[in-house]
């Protein structure tokens, strides 16, 4: 095991990055004791696995702010976070990157800072732009995963064909009251398009009429992660070809066929 | 025409103010205008007290799955009696 203090000092010492340096020393059994609780579920291979991968999140919100936290503390190399908002009062319920002081400050410039508190070896990409058919393909090019942590039917759509373009794993989160959903879907994969709706369809669901409470978007968004985190490590089973819907009002799944 | 049960889940319990429903109907288009025509009108008078003045249907904001299957995956939809349709809310929050 190595602390902190001795991974920066390798890392300066070889004129590594201290990504590189922590990679290093897993690759050599030496575990960093910031992952020891890692190990008994994703092992030397899968922590060196997380800590070499790039995972794009769409939407730095309720659900965003916490995948991207989580993925931080889990050790994922590369984050690429995108969102174009900027944090509002009525943010603070639920957006667990936002605080009083930073109202109206970037959503993704605040995530990134909040990052390298957590972990400064991994390397955050703070996109403050919205995801159009334009740039999306440029914006998760180099991606490994893209998370979906975004608020509209559309700009879900959009991702979704990127990462089928670009051969990406897209894992799906939505959240409207004390209900949620998720799917993995991978390139290829059918069925996404019915979770969306037609185009011509609304560009929300019921989340507009019910708001989002605090808990709802933390489950699912840990949910999210742990599916990133199975994809990645290569353990068990992603969801695939199915939907989860939870409804914690009344504490039913069910799952959707896709 | 066969009885069918549908189910609101979720939301749409709190919305419509039902849980459960028996229909008697010919096919999933009319189970359709079923829902629409009986329960469209309480989701218009909610959507409304909460300030919301689009007119939003039912069907078109949920996923629907017949004895636990997509209705979208389907080729074809055909009902009969005791069938089970669950009416499952679209959501998009993030």
């Amino acid at each position: 095991m190595i602390d902190i203090k001795a991974v920066r000092a390798l890392a300066a010492q070889a004129a590594m990055s201290p990504l590189q340096a922590e990679i290093y020393c897993l690759e050599n059994g030496v575990v960093p004791a910031r992952y020891l609780r890692n190990i008994g579920t994703v092992g030397i291979k899968g922590q060196i696995k997380l800590l070499s991968s790039t995972v794009a999140v769409c939407g730095v919100g309720g659900l965003g702010g916490t995948i991207v936290e989580l993925l931080a503390r889990q050790g994922v190399g590369r984050l690429i976070i995108i969102d174009k908002g900027r944090f509002v009062e009525n943010n603070l319920n639920r957006q667990i990157m936002a605080t009083e002081a930073d109202l109206r400050r970037s959503k993704v410039k605040v995530a990134a800072q909040h990052v390298k508190k957590i972990n400064s070896a991994i390397s955050v990409t703070a996109v403050n732009r919205t995801i159009d058919r334009r740039n999306a393909g440029t914006l998760l090019k180099g991606a490994d995963l893209v998370i979906d942590a975004l608020d509209s039917f559309a700009t879900r759509r959009i991702v979704a064909d990127a990462c089928r373009k670009l051969k990406i794993p897209f894992i799906h989160g939505a959240i409207a009251g004390l209900c949620g959903q998720l799917a993995t879907v991978f390139p290829g994969d059918k069925g996404f398009e019915s979770i969306c709706g037609s185009p011509a369809g609304s560009d929300c669901g019921l989340e507009s009429v019910t708001g989002n409470p605090p808990a709802t978007p933390a489950v699912i968004a840990a949910w999210q992660v742990q599916e990133a985190v199975k994809i990645i490590t290569g353990t068990g089973k992603p969801l695939r070809n199915r939907l989860i819907f939870i409804d914690f009002s009344e504490d039913t799944f069910r799952e959707i066929n896709l | 025409m066969p009885e069918i049960n549908i189910n609101f889940i979720g939301p749409w319990r709190v919305f419509l103010g039902t849980k459960s429903v028996t229909a008697n109907v010919k096919g999933i288009d009319e189970a359709r205008d079923y829902v629409e025509s009986n329960y469209g009108p309480v989701y218009e008078k909610k959507l409304k007290s909460m300030g919301a003045f689009r007119k939003q249907s039912i069907w078109d904001n949920s996923n629907i799955l017949l004895n636990g299957t997509n209705i979208a995956t389907l080729e074809k939809v055909s009902l009969k009696k005791g069938d089970k349709l669950d009416v499952i809310p679209k959501v998009a929050g993030g």
